[in-house]
């Protein structure tokens, strides 16, 4: 960027500093209530609600967490997760771009009314959807199995659909077009064109996809049924006990959950979304 | 008018007025099948389902009974709760939706910067949206606790003595909010990817015509990330409205059903009152309300929602 | 521009392929395993999580070769009632493929009996000549219906008064008694002893609490009974909620008033166990209601922890039980198995259930021998046994006691977070919303 001069000036100083009080008062404030988490994990159960808290555990039990971490199979756990969220990430990436697509940058009757169509499928509580919808899987012979799981991200997740048409609609048309111009077909101007432009926000597709699969608890816990098959939101859900719940592992256990998460967040949004230098300057 | 005209004279979608091209349409559908196969297999008979059985009484382990309008009839004019967990669903969806919409922009301001430490902070922010369920659930029952909590300790600090919050009727939907708000980095990557949306060379052009920051920020900024600001707004309302879990496992509706969401309300008929029927009339209720919002929030997206893809044809 | 499209293209393929690598070298595990002709598979449903899903497994190991031609597939839904099992639980029911033994909240057993869903497992008694009162009588007689018997108690678990003896001696307040037939421990001394434990500081604030006044709605209908009240007339045929009647009024009105009136108990709060359990712990708060879950919690306090009985009142003591039952649906293709599974269940794998679970378990005779005996904190154990053995008070049997629990509940809550300060007011308006639920959730006459 040429404008950019070679010195700060007092106001450009001023404005950085700012920036970073104002994340770093963010990020106390993010951060106290997982130390509290930290801290809990490494304490005696009898000592998790000492007062006033103790910031750092007095008695550190490193072992809460291999205790913790072996009373349930999550290595097992933890390969089912991979598997089932790997696949519903490619299904959700591919299916919903392609259909993303279609209700942004083609034209063609209904697409209006169908797109409302499509938000509306996220709008009906699942409570009352679950038990038919059980029976339709139970009818494809499915119960017990991952299919439930990670078919329907490969008939398009509205959410994503809603995410990447918005994105899809902030390119300029006449890129379009040059390439249609230059022998280039519709298919062709989605996969050479629309999707290298839209790394930004598959890339954010990606992460809550991930996430979101990772975390999910409810459509595991209804359509599985043997225990090896659990995956690690439902082996984390355990900790919540029905006779008493042992704070220190369950405070591990969702640390240790986490961490994965945190990694893939941490080297994905760099690859994603580069920061760039027009705020906070001037 | 039908719906769908309605939607398209509303606008709040791209203006339609030039002729369709056959090859295009048919790539469309191509495009979308996946969509409309897993619509027809796996989405409409459950939503058709539940909507035949809001006519009907059901207990969900013996053969349901044909009861017309009772359902409905019991939500409107008998049962004072329905209207009551709605209203306050549509109080904390009024104060959370809007602050984590501004909140989430401001954040992803900050994060979209060039400063050291940008993943650090980055990850930091987005934490809490990775952290869910019940974990989260029991911290912030900690935090909120009112006699040894981290936030009435803080206040302590400052000569305050904080309130009972989820022990109280009135401050436990400020609790909610204030909980949702810890967590709206999760929005951040959904605006960084939308900012990442906006030509460089556009500030700089209005970096040379003197726009100051303020300037850049309401005239580009603000303008070319609107898609992505309907975007939250939109789902949004959808998932706020639908606020569930924390409810369920920190207060159970309480106290005195000062946070009976109405999805907790629904689950109750649902899942432990036997009364599966009367939860799809609800529910129902509950969706053509959301669907409703949605379709005049789109037909007013036509004032503030610029699309680069629709601007040739409207110029 | 063209490069760097080339090179997203290739990032995006490269990102897909790599994750369909990551997924292909994982295959799909096969749909169940593969059981003998011979062998009947009997499916268990618990809702335990760790340590107890392990020793309960544990536990049940043996059974297969116990009982040969019985296979056991144990399966615990993580969360327990109030976060998903009952979802699982009916969604499998209305799909029709439910599992041939699993365990219920009390309050839903009525509906199931309602609607004869569930085998009447009283054939299965009399031919084994099957011991019944090993288990307290109410939980039996509460799964018993027309002669039929519906279910086995999967574990009694008493609610009782837990204490920190040290503040009591410190305070020299009388201690909560260990003997259910005690003439001392009356409310009248529950009350002075309060008066004792509370401290305040220079400018007023409490800085040691006496007891919690809790929304746990066993902890506040005890207090009922205690001043004579009761919720129905009758548990076993309600025809009225009689919660407006003088000693449950006057029950409400003392256990609320302990904390607005005296400033006994602190504040509310959502979740016991997170706030006032904390101050238990912590060593602030001399008497807390809770069962034998606990005690882990307590195994390393650093004060002497004991039990003791609620106070006699009007009404003499009272306590709650909770005694979910195993049931077994009619539709279960194993019949023989899920008897056998129960009868295991109770027998030779309580033993491991009381010993290393650390539940009260079902049996008073394995009680007697593992709990009680047990030296860790906290002291006067037994005190869970008299409970269940006096226990007197079952929920009503109605078709919708969940409901009518979460109106009772929303009113209740305005008396103990003192939005309401008169008992009366709230006790009447929860009979005004009961009553016609309760003609609605009859589904037996006398």
């Amino acid at each position: 960027m040429s404008s950019r001069g070679v010195g700060l000036s007092a106001r450009q100083i001023i404005s950085k500093i700012l920036v970073y009080a104002l994340l770093a008062i963010g990020s106390i404030v993010i951060l106290l209530p997982l130390q509290w988490m930290i801290s809990t994990s490494l304490k005696p159960l009898s000592h998790v609600f000492r007062f006033p808290p103790e910031f750092w555990p007095q008695q550190v039990v490193w072992e809460n967490y291999p205790n913790a971490l072996t009373q349930l199979p999550f290595d097992r756990y933890f390969a089912n997760t991979m598997f089932i969220v790997i696949l519903c990430l490619l299904g959700e990436l591919i299916v919903s771009s392609l259909v993303a697509y279609a209700f942004s940058r083609l034209r063609w009757r209904g697409r209006n009314t169908l797109f409302i169509v499509v938000l509306a499928t996220m709008m009906l509580p699942r409570q009352v959807t679950l038990i038919p919808e059980f029976i339709v899987f139970k009818q494809l012979s499915m119960i017990d199995t991952f299919w439930p799981l990670i078919l329907p991200s490969w008939f398009g997740n509205p959410f994503y659909i809603f995410l990447l048409r918005q994105y899809f609609l902030t390119h300029s048309r006449e890129l379009d077009q040059a390439a249609v111009i230059d022998g280039c077909s519709r298919f062709g101007v989605f996969w050479r064109i629309t999707l290298p432009m839209s790394k930004p926000v598959l890339g954010a597709v990606a992460i809550f996809s991930f996430q979101f699969h990772w975390n999910d608890f409810f459509r595991p816990l209804i359509f599985l049924l043997d225990q090896d098959k659990y995956t690690l939101a439902l082996g984390l859900r355990f900790f919540q006990g029905t006779y008493g719940t042992e704070w220190n592992s369950l405070m591990a256990v969702s640390l240790v959950v986490m961490l994965p998460l945190i990694i893939v967040f941490f080297f994905a949004q760099k690859h994603f979304i580069q920061g760039v230098v027009f705020t906070g300057y001037k | 008018m039908s719906l769908a005209q309605f939607v398209k004279n509303q606008g709040g979608f791209a203006n339609v007025s030039i002729s369709y091209k056959r090859g295009e349409t048919l790539l469309a559908w191509a495009m979308i099948s996946p969509w409309v196969a897993g619509f027809l297999l796996l989405t409409a008979f459950p939503m058709v389902a539940s909507l035949a059985l809001s006519f009907y009484k059901w207990n969900i382990l013996s053969p349901p009974e044909y009861v017309g309008l009772a359902n409905y009839h019991k939500l409107f004019f008998s049962d004072p709760l329905p209207m009551h967990s709605l209203k306050i669903t549509v109080i904390f969806s009024l104060a959370s939706i809007p602050l984590n919409i501004v909140f989430g922009l401001v954040i992803a301001m900050l994060l979209n910067t060039n400063i050291r430490g940008l993943a650090v902070f980055r990850t930091i922010y987005y934490l809490p949206a990775i952290l869910s369920g019940v974990a989260v659930a029991i911290l912030w029952q900690w935090i909120f606790s009112s006699d040894f909590g981290l936030l009435n300790t803080a206040l302590r600090i400052f000569g305050i003595e904080g309130p009972a919050w989820l022990g109280s009727k009135i401050w436990v939907l400020p609790a909610f909010v204030i909980m949702r708000l810890w967590s709206v980095g999760g929005g951040m990557i959904i605006y960084l990817a939308g900012l990442q949306a906006i030509p460089t060379d556009l500030y700089e052009a209005a970096e040379i015509d003197g726009a100051n920051w303020w300037q850049r920020i309401f005239s580009i900024t603000l303008p070319m990330l609107s898609p992505t600001i309907f975007f939250q707004l939109i789902t949004g309302v959808i998932f706020t409205m639908q606020i569930f879990t924390e409810t369920f496992i920190m207060t159970d509706g309480g106290p005195a059903n000062a946070s009976l969401f109405y999805l907790l309300y629904l689950y109750r008929q649902a899942f432990q009152n036997f009364k599966m029927g009367y939860a799809s009339a609800l529910a129902w209720v509950f969706f053509l309300a959301i669907l409703l919002l949605t379709i005049i929030l789109f037909a007013t997206a036509k004032f503030w929602v610029y699309y680069e893809a629709e601007s040739e044809e409207d110029n | 521009m063209s490069k760097k499209i080339n090179m997203s293209r290739r990032d995006f393929l490269r990102l897909t392929g790599m994750s369909s690598l990551a997924a292909g070298v994982y295959t799909l595990p096969g749909i169940g395993s593969v059981v003998a002709q011979d062998e009947q598979e009997v499916t268990i449903f618990f809702w335990d999580g760790p340590p107890l899903i392990g020793i309960r497994e544990k536990a049940l190991a043996p059974f297969d070769d116990a009982y040969p031609g019985c296979t056991l597939n144990f399966t615990s839904v993580p969360g327990g009632p109030n976060s998903g099992y009952n979802d699982k639980l009916f969604t499998s029911l209305a799909a029709g493929i439910p599992p041939d033994v699993f365990i219920i909240e009390i309050g839903l057993l009525p509906q199931f009996l309602k609607d004869d869903l569930l085998l009447d497992l009283k054939p299965y008694v009399d031919a084994d000549d099957y011991d019944l009162t090993q288990f307290p009588d109410l939980a039996i007689e509460a799964y018993t219906h027309e002669g039929g018997i519906y279910g086995m108690p999967d574990n009694v678990a008493s609610i009782a008064i837990f204490y920190n003896q040290d503040l009591f001696e410190e305070a020299g307040a009388m201690l909560p008694t260990a003997q259910w037939d005690d003439e001392a421990w009356t409310v009248d001394d529950f009350f002075n002893s309060c008066e004792a434990l509370t401290k305040t500081d220079a400018n007023g604030n409490t800085t040691q609490w006496a007891c919690d006044v809790t929304g746990w709605d066993k902890v506040w209908q005890t207090w009922v009974r205690i001043f004579g009240g009761q919720l129905v007339d009758d548990p076993f045929f309600p025809t009225e909620c009689t919660l407006n009647e003088p000693g449950a009024v006057e029950g409400l009105q003392f256990y609320a008033d302990l904390r607005w009136e005296y400033g006994f108990a602190p504040r509310p709060e959502a979740m016991a166990e997170m706030g006032t359990g904390a101050l238990m712990q912590t060593g602030r708060l001399g008497m807390f209601y809770s069962g034998s879950w606990s005690f882990p919690n307590y195994r390393e306090a650093d004060f002497n922890i004991a039990l003791g009985h609620y106070p006699s009142g009007p009404g003499g003591r009272a306590n709650y039980v909770y005694y979910y039952p195993l049931v077994v649906p009619k539709t279960t293709q194993a019949p023989e198995c899920a008897w056998n599974l129960l009868k295991f269940f109770n027998g030779p794998a309580m033993e491991t259930i009381i010993r290393e679970g650390g539940l009260q378990g079902t049996s008073f005779a394995e009680q007697e021998k593992w709990f009680v005996t047990d030296p860790l904190p906290p002291a006067n154990k037994h005190v869970m046994l008299d409970a269940a053995r006096n226990f007197v008070a079952p929920d009503p049997l109605l078709t919708n006691f969940g409901e009518i629990t979460q109106i009772m509940q929303a009113q209740i809550d305005l008396l103990l977070i003192g939005e309401e300060r008169d008992a009366k007011v709230v006790c009447d308006e929860i009979v005004r919303q009961v009553n016609p639920l309760i003609q609605e959730g009859q589904w037996r006459t006398g």
